[in-house]
């Protein structure tokens, strides 16, 4: 389904805030895979989330998805592939529309916008569904602008947004970092029965372990740049914490620092 | 004091289709557009030239609409391709613009005495005076660029625009591109101001290369006033509020000439009134006022 190969990335290369986010890295998902990604600061989860993405180019290797070299497509060509939340919930919605509005743009991800009206009838119909699914009560607010609702409401809609229109691939880039943990663990058993249901392939990049842990059928571990562990099945459902760090300082020949990784 | 209310209404009207397209810029695409102030007399100077040239009205307005989303296009194209900041971008091309508004007309000022403009044409058909004539075309053709926005703006390309305005990330990652998005919006406004500046032409009888000074200021001016006294709660809301905001702004003016103040001063008043207007938001909230503007 996605394949990775041997991508690098470097920013301000050859000033003195030079900073090798990728080196070499390469991932191969297979088709239905939920995958959590941890990690320390810096070891390049986040770009390599926006190499898939698009964000910028990769100075180095190739992405694909479904076999097709997407590796010289802009972020907006991509975006037929791929649905994404990101961290921040303001990103992922355009605060002065209303949510059916967010919806229906959301509803034709990947296709070239015509002159035709932007929100129709039975579209409202299958929204209202849609949200009254989330359990959030939006389905009562349909005509409200995004702006009004709650961090945790906003990503709730994201989330319903990426995944409207089926992605080949799902990519979650922290997306209950900036919530409160109830609402949080909200987001992530909604993340967790959409994924489920329409068994997406998933990128779902955590700070948490013990939710790279819970959730997905395999995780996998920055350093530097590098896939250094990656496990899955029933490897990975046998797991726990003390495995993890076990694991982390014989790959990586340092001792796990980062109590974000560890707490958070 | 209703000699003097229609034909200032009227004025309203005809600047209320540029203040349309600064409406575009400005709150649709969150981008202070400054090749305003050069396509408003590129509107003028191309509808001039072409019906001195002996074009009809209709004629001379279409192209000078065209003229005009060409140089939004010109604005977009540095903007987005050359990733020169927006208001620099607009700068740029205003610059450009007075130099072609000269070629266009071969002159600074060209009169339009003894043509046959749109409002003298409609004058003798609809036999009123050309105060009523000029609020009478002033209307329609405000209706005319008020439906196409509200049917545009509701279209999926329309909606793809607005949605730049509020968040280039989230549209992008919906497979819009948004170097696309900004420069129809910078199309469409431009064109809507040359379509302004050739109807002030043709009611004023002439064209000048310095008619251009201060529209982006006028077109905040009626924006915002026309949000803060008529509201925002839709887009129609909106664009009905902006045209409000337009013959409201032509009324002060009128008023605070007849009070005596010197028309050299009215572009420092036309600023100072929308300096303060910016600045309400802030002066509400210092005063404790709850927040009425978006």
């Amino acid at each position: 389904m996605l394949l990775v190969e041997n991508i690098s990335k470097t920013f301000f290369p050859g000033t003195i805030n030079e900073k090798r986010a990728l080196q070499g890295l390469s991932l191969h998902l297979k088709p239905g895979d939920f995958a959590t990604v941890i990690g320390g600061n810096g070891a390049g989860k986040s770009t390599m989330l926006n190499s898939i993405a698009g964000v910028f180019p990769v100075d180095e290797g190739r992405v694909l998805i479904d076999g097709e070299d997407i590796t010289k497509k802009p972020e907006h060509k991509r975006a037929k592939y791929i649905g994404r939340v990101f961290q921040d919930p303001m990103l992922g919605t355009a605060a002065g529309m209303m949510i059916e509005e967010n919806l229906a743009l959301a509803s034709r991800r990947g296709e070239t916008p015509g002159l035709g009206w932007s929100l129709s009838r039975d579209q409202h119909e299958h929204f209202y569904e849609l949200l009254k699914e989330l359990d959030l009560g939006l389905e009562k607010r349909m005509t409200a602008k995004v702006g009004l609702l709650s961090g945790g409401q906003r990503q709730a809609l994201t989330l319903l947004m990426a995944t409207l229109k089926k992605p080949k691939l799902l990519l979650l880039d922290e997306h209950t970092a900036a919530l409160d943990p109830k609402t949080a663990a909200k987001v992530l058993a909604l993340t967790e029965k959409i994924v489920t249901r329409d068994n997406l392939t998933t990128l779902m990049i955590t700070h948490n372990m013990r939710d790279a842990l819970r959730y997905g059928n395999r995780l996998i571990m920055l350093h530097n740049g590098r896939v250094i562990i990656d496990v899955q099945g029933e490897e990975k459902q046998h797991l726990e914490i003390p495995d993890l760090l076990a694991m982390f300082e014989k790959a990586s020949g340092s001792e796990m620092a980062s109590d974000r990784l560890l707490l958070g | 004091m209703i000699d003097l209310l229609i034909p200032t209404v009227a004025q309203g009207l005809l600047w209320a289709v540029m203040a349309l397209g600064v409406y575009v810029t400005f709150r649709v695409l969150d981008i202070a557009d400054l090749t305003v102030e050069g396509s408003f007399p590129l509107g003028a100077a191309t509808a001039a030239s072409l019906m001195v040239a002996g074009y009809g009205p209709l004629t001379a307005l279409f192209i000078a609409f065209l003229a005009g989303t060409l140089s939004g296009v010109v604005t977009g194209l540095l903007h987005t391709k050359m990733k020169i900041p927006a208001l620099l971008a607009g700068i740029l091309t205003m610059i450009a613009l007075y130099s072609v508004n000269l070629r266009v007309m071969g002159k600074a000022n060209l009169s339009l005495l003894g043509v046959d403009t749109s409002f003298k044409i409609a004058r003798s058909m609809l036999g009123l005076n050309m105060a009523q004539t000029t609020l009478i075309v002033g209307l329609v053709v405000t209706i005319i660029v008020g439906a196409f926005m509200y049917w545009f703006f509701g279209t999926q390309i329309g909606a793809a625009i607005r949605a730049t305005g509020f968040n280039q990330q989230m549209i992008r990652a919906q497979g819009v591109d948004t170097d696309v998005t900004i420069i129809l919006g910078l199309l469409i406004s431009n064109g809507l101001v040359a379509v302004s500046g050739a109807l002030v032409a043709q009611s004023n009888g002439f064209s000048d290369v310095g008619m251009g000074t201060g529209t982006i200021v006028i077109g905040l001016a009626s924006v915002i006033i026309g949000e803060v006294l008529f509201g925002t709660r839709s887009f129609k809301n909106c664009l009905v509020s902006v045209v409000l905001g337009s013959i409201v702004y032509r009324i002060v003016i009128a008023v605070v000439l007849a009070m005596g103040m010197p028309p050299n001063d009215l572009k420092l008043f036309t600023s100072v009134l929308v300096a303060l207007a910016l600045s309400m938001p802030l002066i509400k909230a210092k005063l404790g006022i709850r927040k009425v503007v978006r």
